[in-house]
């Protein structure tokens, strides 16, 4: 301490800071004031960059340490390892406040509320994605993995609600990574709505798809598959059609193809892709012979066409050929039908069965009381059709039909009449034929319908 | 000291100078080109030296930029240091090895105690009790190595896991800094009184990076008054320093929350539950820490070695379940307001916050309380805002909103600033919709909070250690003695100045009061005695009116709303003053005297004896009679 001060001059006693007159009596050792405030100034600017390399090297470290635990995370997210993801994640996301871009956070956000949700913290991630959530709104990503999650949660209207969020969303990425990503989403949302038997829903989505996709096969297939799903198979044909121009040897085109015209009723087309289809090398890793489905529908479409004896442009003789097989097709299924309900038919004998015999054989035959009242309705149903199945007999032989063309009309008459009994009171039948012939009648039902 | 200031008595006087110096009394032979230059370099300097030449009051605003900045620097760098600490003591996942969870926190709390008790002896203790002593005891002086250490015990106690904060050893850091400048340039006593807080408020700024609250904190808690040259550079001060810090670590909210919205008005209610969970936790904290601190420092002298080691390991110990109750906590707050913790362990998490912070404050670590302080809101707040969401979900706001406003309301009801507490809320959520609930909440818990335990928590912390320091709370409530409650009505004739000498003069025989008040037209004031008005009439001025006799000068007045003390200002060597009203300088209301206003403190005194509110004012009253 100097022993005089510098304000007043007086002399300073050693130890006291101040002196008498309240000025500072210890100056240091560099001199006047105004020497002492340019060090300070000089010495802020060497501060300063000091603490920008500090900041630097504090900023840098802790962006590579969340990039780190990031990419562990995300490695126990993929391993199954749950419980370790979602600690690294917590940790990545301790270091990215401040030192990583928005995207790369939100990144981190989401695969934490993943780990969350693998870990069976649902409420947890829920909560922590609607914190998100109302922060950005219009997130994609982040509605993306809200409808995953109230998928999960069993939040029907809410997944279906965040789904729409993320269809019309802001995604990350180059316009054609966009549209993907929302095309993606949209299939995602139909297979949704599929999966909980909203068809109709399911097809708006797919239609407002199905407007805007490449030209890729795989993807004209894939959409045309969930159209078919959704009942929608001529929406479904038009997808599979533009797979075929694509490559018009693709297998499985040609079989949703096939399917696709099954459903509409188009039989000859059917058969023609699916013949086409059957005849394709079948890709490695598929069986070489059709799936079972497009074999049934197949046999049905080929079995429908040889029943279909009022299809224009046949000849006489093959009207009278497919006529008489309509007629036994017909009458073996009520057979079948009476079989398995159990009701006796009478033998067909030369000649005709009379009414008063065929009414005694089936009261002989009658079922217990319990189910009189209705296997009387099926019995005297099926009966009076067998009768006249019986009756018609002669008329149905194909040479009798191809002589006397006239006979076709009131046989087929018959064959529907037998088939609209016999799905009446035996349901949905399950042979080739029976299939094709209930077809047979429903399609010429609804033309006449029209 | 310098060969060319000349002594001054004025202690503000500005330091002078001579003339830009000359070179050297030598004569120059042949002036070479380096000759040349170093001439012209010293030249520039002295000129530039002569520039910065100022007067101490202007040198005390650029000082309190300067040491903003610096306080930012200081801050950026310490919060560098804290974060390489943990990194390199318990590395960087989350949830440290059970080895190092016990490990670290013990072993450097050996290294801590011959730190804080051997090389650095000043740095214990959170920073603000510290800072105010060297305020109103040391004359603000602090010493610089004060500065260092508590940068490197604070950064070591912290990153190895004690459960403290940054804030109050920055805001200690800041006002070192103030302190060693202010010294350096040779301030006068009083401008490095109040440079440290400065310093205090520029340190909290940066560490907070919200300036109005540790503006706030400053005022309410250090200083404790609202001077206008002060406040000024406390404001240059905490700007600077959030500027430099926002720069170097962004300019983001420390939390990020939804905006907030009601979502019905009997969710206020809600926030009315909290400040009343919040009051009794910070009750409970106050009581905890009031109590386990003097007991810990009444063990034998020698325990001051292993305190520090012992808190660290039982910190270690709840670690290796509760790693969020470690250091400062701050990432844990942010996980608390995303709903990533369910209520019970949002309890478990404050209650035992409040128990690790207790632990490293009374065993002698060096470090701060904020940031614990909000953890346990945040948590409180996260719990309360849970259980309401489960029973009234159609009732409630996002978890966030909950946690925010519970850290505000801890900060009201444990360090007992309530209007630093809701600007704090605001600055570092940058959310401003959140006021209401936050003002409902944090008013309660103040409330309760002051209620049970009278004496705020820095009070008691200082006066366990001995000294007696103001009390800003005890201040902001001290009655404030007016005009009106010590005036007395006036009696006696009241004369005008237009009244003549004799007409007064007849009149004196009724009057027992000497002197006398006389009033102008004009409203102003002034005293005539007895034997003025008679000596006047005996000289044959009887006629002359009492403004022509009585030139002398006027009376100050008071009024009736003006505190005490500046009537003591006004009434130098006067019997008594007039009061008068305000809107009519004229209308006479009463009249003051000095005795009169010492009558009126003694009453005032006398009646806090009689009726102490607390054992703490009572002995304080005893100790001053």
């Amino acid at each position: 301490m100097p022993e005089t001060c510098w304000n007043c001059g007086r002399p300073v006693s050693s130890g006291r800071r101040f002196c008498e007159c309240g000025a500072n009596a210890g100056g240091g050792s560099l001199g006047s004031r105004e020497t002492i405030l340019l060090l300070t100034f000089l010495g802020l600017v060497a501060a300063f960059v000091i603490t920008a390399f500090a900041a630097r090297f504090y900023h840098d470290r802790r962006r590579d340490l969340a990039e780190f635990w990031f990419g562990q995370g995300t490695s126990d997210l993929h391993a199954g390892d749950a419980s370790s993801a979602l600690s690294d994640l917590q940790t990545a996301l301790i270091y990215a406040r401040q030192d990583v871009s928005d995207a790369q956070q939100q990144a981190f956000s989401l695969n934490l509320a993943q780990a969350l949700e693998a870990d069976h913290r649902l409420d947890e991630a829920h909560a922590y994605l609607l914190d998100l959530w109302q922060s950005t709104p219009d997130s994609a990503r982040l509605n993306l993995e809200l409808a995953h999650l109230s998928a999960a949660m069993g939040k029907d209207a809410d997944a279906q609600r965040y789904y729409a969020n993320a269809i019309y969303g802001i995604w990350q990425g180059s316009p054609e990574q966009v549209h993907q990503y929302q095309r993606d989403t949209q299939l995602e949302f139909s297979r949704y709505l599929l999966d909980h038997n909203e068809s109709m829903g399911a097809q708006s989505v797919l239609l407002a798809v199905a407007a805007s996709l490449p030209r890729d096969a795989a993807m004209h297939m894939r959409v045309g598959g969930m159209m078919l799903e959704a009942g929608a198979p001529a929406q479904a044909l038009d997808q599979y059609q533009q797979a075929l121009e694509v490559d018009r040897r693709n297998r499985e085109a040609l079989i949703g193809a096939g399917i696709s015209s099954f459903d509409l009723g188009n039989d000859r087309e059917a058969i023609r892709y699916l013949g086409q289809a059957s005849i394709q090398k079948a890709p490695t890793g598929q069986a070489a012979t059709l799936p079972q489905d497009a074999t049934r529908d197949l046999s049905i479409a080929t079995a429908d066409l040889s029943l279909d004896f009022l299809e224009l442009g046949i000849g006489p003789n093959e009207r009278a050929h497919r006529a008489a097989h309509a007629y036994e097709v017909a009458k073996a299924r009520l057979e079948n039908c009476a079989k398995s309900i159990g009701v006796s038919l009478p033998v067909p004998a030369v000649g005709h069965v009379t009414s008063s015999r065929t009414t005694a054989l089936a009261a002989a035959n009658s079922p217990s009381p319990a189910g009189e009242a209705s296997n009387d309705g099926a019995a005297q149903d099926l009966l009076s059709a067998y009768e006249q199945a019986l009756n018609m007999q002669s008329s149905s032989r194909e040479a009798t039909l191809e002589r006397n063309p006239q006979l076709v009309d009131p046989l087929g008459k018959f064959v529907f009449e037998a088939e609209s009994v016999a799905a009446a009171h035996c349901g949905v039948p399950t042979s080739v034929d029976d299939t094709a012939l209930t077809r047979l009648e429903a399609r010429y039902a609804a033309q006449n319908h029209e | 000291m310098s060969e060319s200031t000349e002594p001054v008595t004025d202690r503000n006087a500005p330091v002078t100078e001579t003339a830009p110096g000359v070179p050297p009394a030598e004569p120059l032979r042949s002036p070479g080109f380096v000759r040349r230059a170093a001439v012209a370099s010293w030249g520039a300097l002295e000129a530039l030296r002569a520039r910065l030449s100022m007067r101490e009051d202007n040198l005390f605003l650029l000082l309190s930029v300067v040491i903003g900045l610096f306080s930012g620097l200081a801050v950026v760098c310490f919060r560098v240091a804290i974060d390489l600490s943990r990194l390199t003591l318990l590395g960087s996942a989350a949830a440290p090895g059970p080895l190092r969870v016990i490990l670290v926190p013990t072993a450097m709390g050996v290294v801590l105690s011959v730190l804080a008790f051997r090389i650095f002896p000043n740095v214990r203790g959170s920073g603000v009790t510290q800072t105010k002593s060297a305020m109103y005891v040391y004359d603000g002086y602090i010493p610089f190595n004060t500065v260092i250490g508590k940068f490197i015990t604070c950064a070591l106690a912290i990153g190895s896991g004690q459960s403290l904060g940054p804030e109050d050893p920055s805001l200690q850091m800041g006002a070192g800094l103030a302190s060693a400048l202010g010294r350096r340039l040779r301030l006068s006593r009083d401008k490095v009184r109040l440079i440290a807080p400065v310093g205090a408020a520029a340190g909290l700024a940066a560490a907070f990076n919200s300036p109005i609250a540790a503006v706030l904190f400053v005022i309410e808690e250090v200083i404790g008054t609202w001077s206008g040259g002060v406040l000024g550079a406390v404001v240059l001060a905490a700007v600077s320093s959030v500027v430099v810090a926002r720069i170097f670590l962004g300019a983001e909210p420390m939390f990020q929350i939804p905006p907030y919205r009601m979502v019905h008005w009997l969710e206020l209610l809600g926030y009315a539950v909290l400040g009343i969970v919040g009051g009794l936790s910070s009750l409970a904290f106050v009581k905890l820490l009031a109590f386990m601190r003097p007991r810990l420092r009444a063990l034998p002298h020698w325990t001051i070695w292993v305190q520090p080691a012992l808190a660290g390991l039982i910190i270690g110990i709840i670690g290796l379940k509760f790693p969020q109750v470690m250091g400062a906590g701050y990432e844990y707050m942010d996980q608390a307001m995303h709903g990533q913790f369910v209520w019970q362990v949002l309890i478990a998490l404050a209650l035992l916050k409040v128990f690790a912070t207790s632990l490293s404050v009374s065993s002698g670590v060096p470090g701060g309380m904020f940031a614990p302080t909000l953890f346990i809101g945040a948590m409180v707040g996260a719990a309360v805002g849970s259980v309401q969401l489960h029973y009234f979900p159609g009732h409630t706001g996002p978890l966030g909103s909950y946690a925010l406003v519970g850290m505000g309301t801890l900060f009201a009801g444990f360090l007992r600033v309530p209007m630093t507490s809701v600007f704090m809320v605001l600055e570092i959520s940058g959310n401003y919709s959140i006021i209401l609930p936050v003002m409902v909440s944090n008013t309660i818990a103040y409330l309760i909070s002051r209620q049970f335990q009278p004496t705020p928590i820095f009070d008691i912390l200082t006066r366990q250690d001995g000294l007696d320091l103001p009390s800003m709370e005890e201040n902001r409530e001290q009655v404030v003695l007016r005009v009106e409650s010590a005036m007395r009505q006036p009696v006696g004739l009241i004369l005008k100045a237009s009244d003549t000498a004799s007409d007064a003069a007849s009149r004196l025989g009724e009057m027992a009061e000497d002197p006398l008040l006389v009033s102008y037209e004009t409203g102003r004031w002034t005293l005539v005695h007895k034997a003025e008005l008679e000596n006047a009439v005996s000289s044959g001025q009887g006629s002359l009116s009492l403004r022509e006799i009585l030139p002398g000068p006027r009376l100050s007045r008071l009024h009736p709303d003006q505190p005490l003390d500046v009537a003591l200002r006004l009434m130098r060597d006067a019997p008594f003053l007039p009061v008068v009203h305000r809107a009519d300088a004229r209308r006479l209301i009463g009249i003051l005297s000095l005795e009169d206003i010492l009558a009126a403190y003694r009453r005032v005194s006398g009646a806090v004896v009689s009726s102490a509110a607390s054992p703490e004012v009572a002995s304080q009253a005893a100790l001053n009679d």
